[in-house]
């Protein structure tokens, strides 16, 4: 209960955090209930009469107009929710999950084990994402798992500086020394007493990183690497481009997408504080 | 002839507790070539009625209200870029840690030359000459010019700057307790070069101070302030020998003075009021050993209470009397 | 100073390692026979003799290994499975591409991300950073691609202001480096993906600059620059502005590692030949040998910048470099 009041006097204090705040909520909104909201079937060829509605233009039946295959533009809006929550909140989780474990483990053990992963870390962040994810695909399956692989892979080494370095103050206060005088294990402080005081830091981070992995499977899809069968707003991109939209000047097809993408990973950068340092952690540090 | 007239000024700074009324209703005067010595605990909106003076508040204060009437004209109400004509110009400022107001990237002669040919649009040839000038003003050595701020000791590094706020001849230099991160012996040998330059040049100078023996030793007004307001001022031997306001009479026994054998130090108990929410009388009334009841009720006036000399305390025609009880250590103990 | 040189230079050179060896792994381990990613069945019997002897594909992995390195060290990649020449050469045709679409976004990014970013800490609390903040961080949160595709659907499709795609109209031919920076058409075609390359970047440099500025202007010395009457020019300039840059100089030299990578989209929406275009056709394509070689080029520069940004921000911290000259 008082986690849920510190959350909403935060917010209240930080306009921005809460723009971001109502944004997720419309998007999940958007996912569960899509079948509701949607008009149409995402994946139904619609007809126009005779023919395929293929280029509607803005009108009251389509909001949005159709693609070129005929489908309805806003009920694979509202359904690229989902797949964006799926890849956001699977890939965010596992980022953050590895990112916060090799912290915790770097900054409270010191020693080799912190030169070991700081290594390690240097070494992931001289590997380019999107190449990365590119030859990973090419030599294993394309699809989502691929891009939450990716950044699951990849994205950690931010997080897990972070985290490293609220641990190694948070190893110095006396409740730590308390707990390790009387016995306990040094496991049993990093995850019973340390880990839960790191844990606002490592959501902060997981914030974020749901918006990179967006970004990733909208451009892994944009690039033919996303799955094709899923209703993504990368692959609407996606087809709108291989559609030859763009020539047909058919914005209502290809602006929506993209701006629900801004909007997701927006209110990410708007709910993490700070967001300068969250942007560039490698400089905030320095 | 008054230089520098303060009236009610008010400046407050806007903080997320609420709005801080640094400076509340101050009244000062400044005559032609005088030192006056400002003097007051820490907190008491000195150093921040120095920089309103200045017109350089830091980014979330502002001039709430009052007049600032130099040479003639009300500087609250002139717009920023005429102020900021006058700023170096006409009025000056020395800060209290030169270390950190001094550019530490920079050498010092290139610290006086910026502000000579930018400000005083003196070519190259005449501002070198005149920098190594204000170095021999201050009792530094003209090659030292090449040096960089670090490089000198604390000493001298107060004598730079003030040789900076020289540097275009204004008529008043505002310093911010200039002496108070220096060892005694320098500091009375920075209070003596300011002295004699203040003579010399004809200048006038607000001395910020928390230290009464600063007062005593380099001005010739002193004007007391606490919680935001000036409650005494006047010629300083008046002041300080024959203070109308209790404030002002227990600072003069909560010093050390160097020449006496003994002596006994006496604080004032208590703290300022907050000034998010000052209270409606005297201010220094809960901490006051001769508070009445109209103390508590609303707020004395400052008013003339000698010739030239001015105190904001309701009870300030029992001075005589009050001044004695002060004298005697029991009285301040609540 | 020369130290830590060393001690980063050492570093660069482990990590350079590893990523090689990451790579050699990464397409050796996958499923399937490890030699169809050097060797294309299209391949004649002598290449395919001349591959098998020159990688020793017929060799234990370890000494495969060992092999691969020293062909690293001598910049051969193998042959292109596609295109009938060796991955090396393609790699050095498209590489400066990227390069001059990097540098001129870069540079164009933080020029006015630095002005901006000024401009904003100077004016805090007014209107326009209400707008501006959420402005910029809108632009880092949107798909390069679509930038792109905007501006493509916009300048080009619709008011035809601008070639659709490519580095040469149709019928020309990329000439050498020195031919392309000079031909007015390069430059034409560059415009657009620059200016979506652009528009992208400018996010972090401008509220990285309002970030350091609004520091930097607190500092007591800040405050008696304005005491002392001194323009805000000036002020600005002279003695905010150099120790607020500070940050941006390594994050210039760290988004330029990071851009090389990432320009793989740009490259796609706007058909420009650069190294991440030929990525992505090769990865398409399972040209394997070019896919193998593009992914090096791109790590190593990557890794190579980061370093660079690490010395830079050694050298120009005062705080540093005149610690040591002490």
């Amino acid at each position: 209960m008082r986690a849920v009041r510190t959350v909403v006097r935060y917010l209240y204090g930080e306009p921005f955090a809460a723009v971001g705040v109502a944004i997720y909520a419309v998007i999940v909104t958007m996912a569960l209930f899509a079948p509701l909201i949607a008009p149409y079937d995402p994946r139904a060829i619609l007809r126009d009469g005779h023919r395929i509605a293929r280029y509607l233009p803005i009108s009251a039946e389509h909001w949005l107009g159709t693609t070129a295959g005929g489908r309805d533009v806003l009920s694979q809006l509202i359904y690229g929710a989902r797949a964006a929550l799926e890849v956001g909140l699977t890939a965010a989780v596992a980022v953050v999950a590895i990112g916060t474990l090799l912290g915790l483990l770097a900054g409270y053990l010191g020693g080799w084990v912190d030169k070991l992963v700081t290594r390690f870390a240097d070494v992931v962040l001289g590997l380019p994402f999107l190449p990365f994810m590119l030859v990973l695909a090419a030599l294993t399956t394309p699809g989502t798992r691929v891009v939450i692989v990716t950044v699951a892979l990849l994205l950690w080494p931010n997080t897990a500086r972070v985290i490293r370095s609220q641990v190694l103050s948070l190893r110095e206060r006396a409740w730590v020394e308390a707990a390790r005088v009387t016995g306990c294990t040094t496991g049993r402080i990093m995850f019973v007493h340390v880990l839960p005081q790191v844990l606002p830091l490592a959501a902060l981070y997981g914030s974020v990183a749901i918006g990179w992995a967006i970004l990733a499977e909208a451009a892994a899809s944009f690039l033919g690497f996303g799955d094709p069968d899923s209703i993504s707003w990368g692959v609407m991109l996606q087809d709108a481009y291989a559609s030859q939209a763009l020539g047909r000047g058919a914005w209502n097809w290809f602006t929506p997408p993209g701006l629900a993408i801004v909007l997701m990973v927006l209110a990410g950068f708007l709910i993490s504080r700070g967001s300068e340092k969250l942007l560039f952690p490698r400089l905030a540090e320095s | 002839m008054t230089l520098l007239s303060v009236r009610n000024l008010q400046v407050h700074y806007t903080t997320s507790a609420g709005t801080v009324r640094a400076v509340d209703g101050a009244d000062l005067e400044v005559p032609a070539g005088s030192i006056v010595g400002l003097v007051g605990e820490s907190g008491c909106g000195k150093s921040t009625l120095g920089r309103a003076l200045m017109g350089v508040l830091s980014g979330n204060g502002r001039i709430a209200g009052g007049n600032i009437i130099f040479e003639g004209r009300n500087l609250v109400a002139l717009p920023e870029h005429e102020r900021r004509a006058l700023r170096w110009r006409r009025m000056s400022f020395v800060p209290q840690t030169a270390m950190n107001a001094l550019d530490p990237v920079q050498r010092m002669s290139a610290q006086l030359l910026e502000v000579l040919r930018e400000r005083g649009g003196l070519p190259q040839a005449a501002a070198r000459a005149r920098a190594g000038a204000l170095m021999q003003l201050v009792g530094l050595d003209p090659r030292r010019l090449a040096d960089y701020p670090h490089q000198f000791s604390g000493g001298m590094r107060q004598r730079a700057s003030i040789a900076l706020a020289l540097a275009l001849e204004p008529a008043l230099v505002i310093a911010d307790e200039p002496v108070t991160a220096l060892d005694v012996i320098v500091q009375r040998q920075v209070l003596d070069v300011l002295r004699e330059l203040q003579h010399r040049l004809k200048l006038a100078m607000i001395l910020i101070t928390h230290d009464m023996a600063v007062v005593a030793y380099a001005c010739d007004q002193a004007a007391v302030m606490y919680a935001g307001q000036i409650v005494e001022s006047g010629p300083v031997a008046a002041v300080l020998e024959a203070p109308f306001h209790p404030y002002t009479m227990g600072l003069t026994h909560a010093f050390p003075d160097v020449r006496d054998d003994e002596v006994t130090l006496v604080p004032i108990e208590g703290a300022p009021p907050s000034l998010l929410a000052p209270p409606t009388g005297c201010r220094f009334a809960d901490r006051c050993p001769f508070a009445e009841a109209r103390c508590q009720a609303s707020p004395p006036p400052l008013v003339v209470v000698a010739p030239g000399h001015l105190a904001a305390c309701w009870r300030s025609d029992a001075a005589d009397e009050l001044r004695a009880l002060a004298a005697r250590p029991e009285t301040w103990v609540p | 100073m020369a130290r830590l040189a060393a001690e980063r230079l050492g570093h660069l050179l482990l990590v350079l390692w590893v990523v090689a060896s990451l790579t050699f792994l990464l397409f050796r381990l996958m499923p399937g026979d490890p030699t169809l990613n050097f060797l294309s069945p299209t391949f004649t019997d002598e290449t395919r003799a001349a591959l098998l002897k020159g990688f020793g594909l017929d060799k234990p992995l370890w000494e495969q290994y060992i092999i691969y390195l020293a062909q690293l060290l001598h910049g051969q990649f193998g042959q292109s499975f596609l295109q009938n020449q060796p991955v090396s050469q393609i790699l050095w045709d498209a590489l400066p591409n990227t390069i001059v679409l990097t540098l001129v976004s870069l540079c164009l990014a933080y020029a006015f991300g630095i002005v901006a970013g000024a401009f904003l800490a100077f004016h805090r609390g007014r209107v326009v950073e209400a707008a501006a903040i959420p402005g910029a961080l809108a632009t880092r949160a949107a798909p390069e691609f679509w930038l792109g595709m905007l501006l493509l659907a916009l300048f080009a499709f619709h008011l035809g202001w601008f070639p659709t795609g490519g580095a040469v109209s149709p019928g020309g031919t990329l000439g050498s480096l020195g031919n392309r920076l000079l031909s007015g058409d390069f430059w034409w075609h560059l415009c657009l993906p620059a200016l979506t390359l652009t528009l992208f970047l400018q996010g972090l440099p401008l509220l990285l600059m309002r970030a350091t500025m609004l520091e930097v202007l607190n500092d007591e010395f800040i405050v008696m620059a304005r005491m002392k009457g001194l323009s805000r020019w000036s002020i600005v300039m002279r003695h905010a502005a150099r120790n607020a840059l500070l940050p941006v100089v390594t994050a210039f030299a760290l988004g330029l590692g990071a851009s090389i990578g990432g320009n793989v989209v740009i490259e796609t929406v706007f058909a420009w030949p650069g190294i991440g275009r030929v990525l992505v056709q090769a990865v398409q394509g399972a040209d394997y040998p070019v896919a193998q070689g593009a992914f090096i080029v791109i790590a190593f520069v990557l890794v190579v910048m980061n370093t660079v940004a690490d010395l830079a921000y050694a050298f120009l911290d005062p705080r540093v470099s005149v610690g040591a000259r002490r």
